[in-house]
């Protein structure tokens, strides 16, 4: 079930469901206009960093990882 | 583009609102203005363009235009053939309130001809049929955060300018 | 001072969108730029960035630097073109093999400065044209049914503009957080 679940997810996504993902972990964090931006290259350096997620081999990130990403994100900022 | 003042060591850009504005609002000129009205605090409001109830059910009774102009907390100057009626102002009387709102009633089922905004005063001149002017002179250091004016569009935007040199115009669907 | 009027040129022309004029006389200020780097945010979105360069304030990104303007295509298909000869094309459905290498070719872009921006009225095809015969050109899917903008731009007045999805735009401060 779980390798299924696995298959069907990395099917289905793509950079538009990267981008939505980004867009709606945003909204839940409140994150608008540049620190959405800033945001998504801080995930991305985090990838680069080899910080990235367990989603693919591209080392995206599941949308639990993306929220504590986002937790990070606020608190190296000091919000 | 002009620079207006150095944030740290950022320059904020000022935006050429002289230009983007009437580009923004172009559609609207050739309209006629249908309702003079005055909402909470005395804000003048004007309604262009089609009318059509407020969805509201205690307001359903009241209508509204396509387009919607709200002058918010800037004084105004209504002009008759280059002629002042009248010009508010903040500190204004209840009874000087009441004798411009009265006169500003004249520009309803009047067309709208132009509108010019002044690039460093912001100055906004609404030209009517018939010779009639409403001017807008914001206060560039009113520091209430309130915007100069606003305009809901039928394209379910709202304009905003103001406060200072800032603009923005937003979805409100 | 300066005055700019608007005169009615036509009644009732059907110009409900006007999104072309008026994306072009938001971003007018944009030409002549240089686009001093590309670069890909999350989701392999296509940046440029053009103007000034400066650090970014977060902590963690204060290594990195960013453009006074920076256009973000989102998931907006893109094309580069020299001297009309089609470089690339990318689409959704390209392969990681595929979108490696047009991260490469569009990295010629760098350092070209901006000489044009046009936008279609009806297709809202955008095309930037840079110097030494570049162009960077975007067609957004106006049935796209995400939700997700065609792309947007951070502008130096501290201003967002997006377009799309369809014939939307918005410009606000970038500093809403709400």
């Amino acid at each position: 079930m779980n390798c299924a679940y696995r298959i069907i997810s990395c099917v289905i996504m793509g950079k538009k469901r990267d981008l939505e993902q980004i867009d709606a972990i945003a909204n839940e964090f409140h994150l608008r206009g540049k620190l959405r931006e800033d945001f998504g290259e801080f995930i991305e350096e985090q990838k680069s960093l080899g910080y990235g997620g367990s989603l693919n081999a591209k080392r995206d990130f599941t949308y639990k990882e993306l929220r504590q990403k986002a937790k990070e994100f606020l608190e190296d900022r000091g919000i | 583009m002009v620079i207006t003042s150095v944030i740290s060591t950022k320059q904020v850009i000022q935006p050429s609102i002289e230009k983007i504005i009437p580009c923004i609002i172009q559609p609207m000129i050739g309209e006629i203005c249908h309702q003079v009205s005055f909402s909470y605090g005395d804000e003048l409001g004007l309604d262009f363009g089609e009318m059509s109830p407020y969805d509201h059910p205690k307001l359903k009774h009241l209508l509204k235009g396509s387009w919607r102009f709200g002058a918010r907390a800037s004084p105004w100057a209504v002009k008759h053939h280059d002629q002042t009626l009248v010009v508010t102002a903040e500190a204004d009387t209840d009874e000087q309130t009441a004798i411009a709102k009265e006169i500003v009633k004249q520009l309803e089922h009047k067309k709208l001809l132009d509108m010019t905004i002044e690039a460093d005063t912001l100055q906004l001149t609404m030209s009517f049929e018939d010779s009639y002017q409403l001017i807008l002179n914001p206060e560039l250091d009113d520091d209430s955060g309130l915007a100069c004016w606003e305009l809901f569009m039928p394209t379910e935007q709202l304009l905003t300018v103001g406060p200072g040199y800032f603009w923005s115009c937003t979805s409100i669907s | 001072m300066t005055v700019t009027s608007v005169l009615k040129t036509s009644l009732g022309s059907n110009n409900n969108h006007n999104l072309d004029k008026i994306i072009l006389v938001i971003v007018q200020a944009l030409i002549g730029e240089t686009c001093n780097q590309v670069s890909f945010s999350y989701g392999d979105e296509l940046k440029l960035h053009f103007g000034e360069m400066s650090p970014y304030e977060h902590p963690k990104l204060a290594h990195l630097l960013k453009g006074s303007w920076r256009f973000g295509a989102r998931a907006t298909p893109w094309t580069v073109k020299h001297n009309d000869q089609t470089l690339v094309v990318t689409a959704e459905a390209d392969t990681d093999e595929q979108t490696a290498i047009a991260k490469e070719i569009v990295k010629q872009l760098e350092h070209k400065k901006l000489l044009d921006l046009t936008i279609e009225a009806d297709t809202l095809q955008l095309t930037f044209s840079f110097g030494d015969n570049y162009q960077l050109v975007l067609e957004p899917e106006l049935d796209d049914d995400s939700g997700l903008a065609y792309w947007e731009l951070f502008m130096p007045t501290e201003q967002l503009l997006t377009v799309g999805p369809g014939f939307f735009w918005g410009c606000k401060s970038i500093h809403e957080r709400y």
